[in-house]
């Protein structure tokens, strides 16, 4: 187990920067997921902290120690890749025993480990069959089996269930949950899944076109986004923004409304803030926090595009009458809204964000209820890091 | 109706292809008046077949034998490994200038053996190998252009990731090569070695050249001492091709379903 320091790290194929200066801290015995759309550079983070691609600048700490030049063979760290990646010709049994063979280990040793991953893995009775023999879950669990039977002190997993039927994944991520307490090593975890990254990682590190976006806990992400771009990337559908000029300012809350916006809409803050009349804001509203209610009611007028009915929920997709803009609301499954009606939308300010215009968020108000989830959440992570320090 | 033309000509190309190998067989086992009769004979009245040992009696065919197994062997081995090394580095290193020369490399496919059969005796003459097996065996140790455009195409369908599981497995490039690679090509490899068996078991000109003395002698070349200016063996001659087409045919039989698979190439690996 290590933690994992990474300081300035860039990287560039040619003239494209592709890392512009990555900062992280990421403890013992954490799980971490890489989150971001393709071409943020998370897989890339990951193969230049597994050694495979040579950074441009920067420096990778791994258990204090500075392996930005070590070949990734002599970082003790394993790696699950999306496809696989088994050696096709041998069997599970070879497959999950060559890094340690490679490596010297007496023959009782390899098969002592490869048997224990094997029965944590529950693939004892696959050890024999060659990789073309097993389906996309056994082939995924030997994958892991092979990373496991290195005793790393570092997992690194790059969307291993991509590859994945739904039903799979979810047990799979079930089971690698399972696995991370199990075996307490750090483990970092790319996907551009949120689902994923929400529910595995005790932290998320939100990349955007080579940045850093934001680090930190699931809830963190959803209830307190830094910048619009979380904002709109965590959370299914998509969080609504409006271009909201600030109307005035009180202790601690800022008032704000748009173009064909009925009535102002006034959100809470955590601390005071000097926002004079005028100033370009976005208002930012996730598609829960928007209600159905009758046209002339609420803050905004729309019409119904589409209503997608998932049972317990519905999803409405609305036009706003002034603007055009597209708008996306949850509201209750049985609600009888329907396509083509006119209505009107109305946000609860509480679940209200707003941004700067530069996109970064200004520091919300919260329920007792939300900040107390939130604090749980980091003791949790951090109790459980300290406990894979005091065991490490 | 469809299905009766294409069988049709599938078996009138077949005649027409196994007709030589037939011929030169009943050659070699027709009697001597049956061998000059006209019409032809196509199923003699006799069979000789003591015409092969006798044959294989008349000159030192064991020598010849050991020669040619020499020079087929230890030429197949070093295609194998320099060839697959190559292309190895081909596919699998980024360095200035890959392209390039791998364009060089190709562009030598097109030079004819004979316009370099003067400065190649000329080289093995200063290297002092003239009449040793050398010139047939060393060059097969520095890669073929064309085996090594063959196997590049292999690799390249072998996905990076095995390569980078390898590496972090601990593996270096070469136990990468000799691990992971070597064995994941083998059908392609046993086309090669098929292709450069074949074509050294059948060599004439390069022992014509480089082989002086009759105890040097391959197969082929020892097969020609049959004819002379006066006169041509042709029981011997048939007798004795007819023997070495069978190293080739049953190599052949065996290794066909892999010179198949490697003939459709990557399309259909799965």
């Amino acid at each position: 187990m290590a933690p994992v320091e990474i300081k300035g790290l860039k990287k560039s194929f040619g003239s494209h920067p592709v890392l512009k200066g990555i900062d992280l801290d990421i403890r013992d015995g954490e799980f971490v997921c890489f989150l971001g759309p393709s071409g943020c550079g998370k897989s890339t983070l990951l193969r230049l902290i597994a050694g495979l691609e040579d950074p441009t600048a920067g420096q990778i700490l791994l258990g204090g120690r500075d392996v930005t030049d070590v070949p990734s063979a002599k970082r003790n760290i394993a790696m699950v890749f999306q496809s696989y990646a088994l050696y096709p010709h041998m069997s599970v049994r070879k497959n999950m025993a060559f890094g340690l063979s490679l490596n010297g280990m007496a023959r009782a040793e390899i098969e002592r480990r490869v048997a224990a991953a094997a029965q944590i893995l529950q693939i004892t009775d696959l050890l024999d069959r060659k990789p073309k023999q097993l389906s996309g879950g056994q082939r995924q669990r030997v994958a892991i089996g092979r990373a496991i039977v290195r005793e790393p002190v570092l997992f690194l997993l790059d969307e291993p269930l991509s590859n994945l039927d739904a039903g799979l994944r979810v047990s799979m991520r079930v089971e690698l949950a399972a696995l991370h307490e199990r075996l307490k090593t750090t483990m970092i975890y790319v996907t551009h899944d949120q689902v994923e990254a929400m529910t595995l990682s005790s932290r998320v590190v939100v990349l955007d076109k080579g940045t850093v976006s934001q680090f930190g806990t699931p809830l963190e992400l959803f209830y307190r986004p830094a910048n619009l771009f979380v904002a709109g990337f965590i959370g299914s559908p998509k969080m609504n923004f409006f271009a909201t000029p600030s109307r005035g300012t009180a202790a601690r809350e800022i008032t704000v409304s748009g173009e064909g916006f009925r009535n102002s809409v006034t959100v809470g803050l955590s601390e005071d803030m000097s926002c004079p009349a005028g100033t370009a804001l976005t208002l930012g509203v996730r598609p829960d926090a928007i209600s159905i209610v009758s046209a002339g009611s609420g803050h905004l007028s729309a019409r119904v595009d589409l209503v997608e009915r998932l049972g317990t929920e519905s999803h409405v997709h609305l036009s706003l009458v002034e603007t055009g803009q597209r708008v996306t609301a949850i509201v209750r499954g049985t609600h009888p809204v329907q396509a083509g009606e006119e209505t009107d939308i109305r946000f609860d300010p509480a679940h209200c964000h707003l941004f700067d215009a530069a996109g970064k968020a200004l520091p919300r108000a919260l329920d007792s209820e939300t900040l107390g989830l939130i604090e749980r959440e980091k003791q949790a992570r951090t109790a459980h890091a300290t406990k894979e320090e005091t065991h490490g | 109706m469809r299905k009766l033309l294409i069988h049709s000509a599938l078996t009138l190309f077949a005649v027409l292809f196994i007709l030589p190998f037939y011929w030169t067989f009943l050659s070699a086992v027709k009697s001597t008046a049956e061998l000059y009769q006209f019409p032809p004979v196509f199923w003699p009245a006799e069979w000789h077949f003591e015409n092969f040992a006798a044959s294989w009696g008349k000159l030192p065919f064991n020598t010849f034998l050991w020669n040619s197994t020499i020079v087929v062997v230890l030429s197949t081995i070093g295609q194998l490994i320099s060839s697959s090394l190559v292309a190895f580095g081909f596919a699998r290193y980024r360095f200035p200038g890959r392209d390039g020369l791998f364009i060089l490399l190709l562009a030598t496919m097109m030079i004819p053996w004979d316009v370099k059969m003067i400065p190649l005796y000329m080289e093995f003459n200063y290297l002092g190998w003239i009449n040793t097996l050398k010139p047939l065996i060393v060059p097969s140790y520095f890669a073929d252009a064309f085996f090594v455009f063959m196997l590049r195409q292999f690799i390249m369908t072998i996905p990076l990731e095995i390569d980078e599981a390898a590496r972090m497995d601990g593996a270096s490039s070469f136990d990468i090569y000799w691990r992971i690679h070597l064995p994941l090509m083998m059908p392609a490899l046993i086309l090669v070695g098929t292709i450069h068996f074949m074509n050294a078991w059948n060599d004439y000109l390069g022992p014509l050249i480089f082989l002086n003395d009759q105890s040097k002698y391959t197969l082929t070349l020892g097969l020609a001492l049959f004819k002379n200016p006066h006169d041509v063996d042709i029981t011997a001659v048939a007798a004795i091709t007819t023997l070495l087409c069978l190293p080739p045919l049953v190599l052949f039989f065996f290794a066909q379903r892999y010179i198949m698979e490697g003939a459709v190439g990557s399309a259909v690996k799965g």
